[in-house]
């Protein structure tokens, strides 16, 4: 894996340098996919004394973009829609589905957002912390994604858009074994699927 | 009374170096722990016989008869006092009791080529009979499972019931980069990856006849259930109901699955025919009921259910009826695990904010917690219920143990975390 | 085999006894009238000698028999002479108990010094050595 790593960033390096002879201009290749362009690359690529040059990051990546934005203005790239955290993950109390008031509030604004924006759909996640037993979880996170899904609807957002699957504890946010990172990982994970 | 003679000596005294080995010897024999202590007296080879195959029988049968619990190989130390007599196979036996043996395994291999046979036969001590006798014949590729095959006959001998050293854990482990579907033997060797899906894998489930293993994957982004059989390498969905497919369980005969599975956001316990088609609803109440666990004859289900607050252990009749509540001491009940007697199940407990295992005994409601370090889940009887596969942090990442009656754990997983672990006598 | 005088054997037993001497035992000669003695099947031709019949009181003795083969059996049971200790001391833990060595009479010597050795470490104080009777006595 590794390897095939920096075989990766080496291609890219070459075909980067090859452009920059040819234009005496770096371009960047919007082929290449933006996973690829990783630390890993970039350092193994050094280490043979090549230069890597890594795409930018797209202008409005960063930072939460006012309400009000029309659809034309968003991203077209889901993931960097998605990172561009238009949406606010809810998070729960130990072993509960029940929304918290903070949930509420942030689901309102979720819901404020989507109605701005009604041909996005979303894919609700659910999200546990490690203890408890895997099956448990997935049944827990099961009923997180619901109560999200069940406050959406009451407050308006057509149910055709909202995706729903529970991960359990399989997917944590923060790996940590104690309270600061299971509160991190009980939640609903809110990605846009769709715009 | 008269004497030929009085008198007196004195005897020099010398160090003993024998303390330590009489210990262990006693250790073994000693009451509460009646392990039938095993001589494995050296084999005949003839000429011609694979050396490597020999040595692997060899080896592989010594870890097996000193990893059961009805019987205990004779310590090595002990074995090395015994000097063979030539010529004199009765003495030799005889010497063999004298340090410990109760029973002495005699054998020798023959076989050229790629082929390697076993002969064996069991002696009976202090009756100075033959209980056993057997030929083997395989290639010699074979040699570990011969040796296995030996030793759950010897078992078998002992305690009416086959040994485990066929039987296999299916198990969940994320040593590949991604929690897979893996298979091992009992004692942790021989580990196989079943799946490359790059996906989520979790809840195997033996079919009893070992021919089938169902399992929930993320494989195409929902959870579902599939059925994989793994001599043949397929697999197949068996539920693609909405939201959680998971902790599958078989009917004794291997007909039915048991599963739970999402409707709504409460997960109810379902069946469907283990060759497919539509699932029924076994349960109602709404909240999480899961993991299902088929009791041994067929008649009912133990699963979890929120339905009082806290998850517990509840029974239902397999045909949805005669609801009832199991576990009352406990503040958590889950991942519920019949013993094959269809009396006792084990089940992960919550005792002081740890995870622990426990056992309940339906006749006298008898509740007993297995502590032990670290958090402790996943519990799952061995084929003949004699040991129980179960998962610890005790050394930090979740690793696969197994412990015998006795309550000796053994980590048998080292790499990566190794999770749900579910047991089978034998993959057909 | 050389004829050894009373006096050598007493000289001998002076150099070796004076400075060690902690323990005393007391070793008997004992006989019993039996058939040759079979032990699972296996032979023991005790020594022939002249001796004291075999005591009737006391604590119950407990029986070694030594094989030609050099096994020695506790009882019915054979036990290794470097396990015998461990099998001995819970027999012996009652209290002051005779043990009666059935030894074949063409066993080694050093055997059976291993053996009287061993008991010697337990403390056994007596010690009795079966025979039986002379041929035509």
């Amino acid at each position: 894996m590794p390897r095939a790593k920096g075989i990766v960033g080496l291609l890219l390096a070459v075909l980067v340098l090859a452009t920059a002879c040819s234009t005496r201009k770096p371009r960047v290749t919007p082929d290449i996919p933006r996973p690829e362009a990783s630390a890993d690359e970039s350092t193994s690529a050094a280490g043979s004394g090549t230069t890597v040059v890594h795409a930018e990051p797209a202008i409005g990546a960063a930072g939460t973009p006012e309400l009000g934005v029309s659809a034309s203005d968003l991203p077209t790239d889901l993931q960097e829609l998605n990172r561009a955290g238009y949406l606010k993950d809810v998070f729960f109390d130990t072993n509960k589905a029940d929304l918290r008031d903070d949930a509420r509030d942030i689901l309102a604004a979720n819901t404020a957002w989507l109605k701005q924006h009604p041909n996005v759909r979303v894919q609700l996640e659910g999200h546990c912390d490690e203890r408890n037993t895997e099956e448990y979880n997935l049944a827990l996170g099961w009923r997180r994604v619901f109560a999200v899904k069940d406050y959406l609807v009451s407050l308006g957002v057509d149910a055709a858009r909202l995706g729903v699957i529970s991960y359990g504890e399989e997917r944590p946010f923060a790996t940590g074994h104690d309270e600061s990172a299971w509160s991190q990982n009980r939640r609903v994970h809110i990605v846009i699927t769709g715009r | 009374m008269r004497h030929l003679g009085t008198f007196s000596v004195a005897l020099v005294l010398v160090a003993s170096t024998a303390t330590a080995q009489e210990e262990i010897y006693l250790k073994v024999t000693s009451p509460g722990l009646q392990r039938i202590v095993i001589g494995l007296a050296p084999f005949a080879s003839r000429l011609g016989v694979d050396p490597v195959a020999a040595s692997q029988f060899l080896n592989t049968l010594r870890a097996d008869l000193d990893q059961t619990v009805v019987m205990g190989l004779l310590p090595e130390e002990n074995a090395r006092l015994v000097e063979a007599a030539p010529g004199n196979p009765g003495l030799t036996r005889q010497r063999w009791r004298a340090v410990g043996a109760q029973l002495l395994l005699e054998g020798s291999f023959s076989g050229a080529g790629n082929q390697l046979v076993v002969e064996a036969q069991l002696w009976e001590l202090t009756s100075g009979e033959i209980a056993y006798s057997r030929r083997f014949q395989s290639s010699t590729s074979l040699a570990p499972t011969m040796a296995h095959t030996l030793a759950n006959e010897l078992v078998r001998l002992l305690t009416g019931k086959p040994g485990p050293f066929l039987s296999r854990i299916a198990f969940i482990s994320d040593r590949s980069g991604a929690k897979e579907l893996w298979l091992m033997r009992w004692d942790g060797s021989d580990p196989q990856q079943l799946t490359t899906h790059r996906s989520i894998a979790l809840s195997p489930a033996w079919s009893p006849d070992g021919q089938r293993l169902a399992f929930t994957s993320f494989l195409r982004g929902q959870p579902q259930l599939f059925i994989l059989r793994p001599t043949q390498g397929s697999f197949k969905p068996l539920s693609t109901l909405p939201g959680v497919n998971t902790s599958a369980s078989f009917s004794p005969d291997g007909s039915q699955v048991a599963f739970a599975a999402g409707d709504g956001g409460s997960t109810y316990i379902w069946v469907v025919s283990s060759e497919g088609g539509t699932p029924v609803q076994l349960t109602t109440t709404r909240g999480i009921s899961t993991q299902p666990a088929w009791s041994p004859n067929g008649r009912q289900i133990v699963f979890t259910s929120t339905v009082g607050g806290s998850p517990q252990l509840y029974a239902i009749d397999a045909e949805g009826t005669n609801l009832r509540r199991l576990t009352f001491q406990d503040t958590f009940a889950d991942e519920a695990s019949w013993a094959p007697d269809g009396v006792r199940l084990a089940y992960t407990t919550q005792v002081d904010g740890r995870f622990q295992i426990a056992t309940l005994d339906l006749r006298t409601n008898q509740r007993t917690v297995i502590d032990g370090p670290g958090n402790n889940e996943s519990p799952c009887w061995s084929p003949d219920g004699t040991m129980l596969a179960f998962v610890s942090t005790r050394t930090g990442r979740k690793q696969i143990f197994i412990t015998d009656p006795v309550g000796r754990p053994r980590q048998i997983t080292s790499e990566g975390n190794n999770t749900q672990p579910s047991w089978v006598a034998l993959v057909q | 085999m050389a004829f050894r005088t009373a006096d050598d054997f007493e000289n001998l037993a002076e150099i070796n006894i004076t400075p060690l001497v902690d323990v005393m035992m007391v070793l008997l000669i004992i006989f019993i009238v039996t058939a040759p003695m079979l032990v699972q099947g296996l032979q023991v031709d005790l020594p022939r000698a002249t001796a004291a019949a075999l005591p009737q009181k006391g604590p119950e003795p407990v029986v070694l028999t030594l094989t030609r083969d050099r096994l020695i059996l506790l009882g019915d049971e054979p036990v290794h002479l470097k396990l015998l200790s461990g099998k001995l001391a819970p027999l012996l833990a009652g209290g002051p108990r005779p043990v009666y060595l059935k030894g074949d009479q063409q066993l080694p010597y050093g055997f059976v010094i291993d053996v009287l050795s061993t008991l010697n470490r337990l403390g056994v104080e007596e010690i009795g050595m079966v025979t039986v009777p002379p041929t035509g006595s």
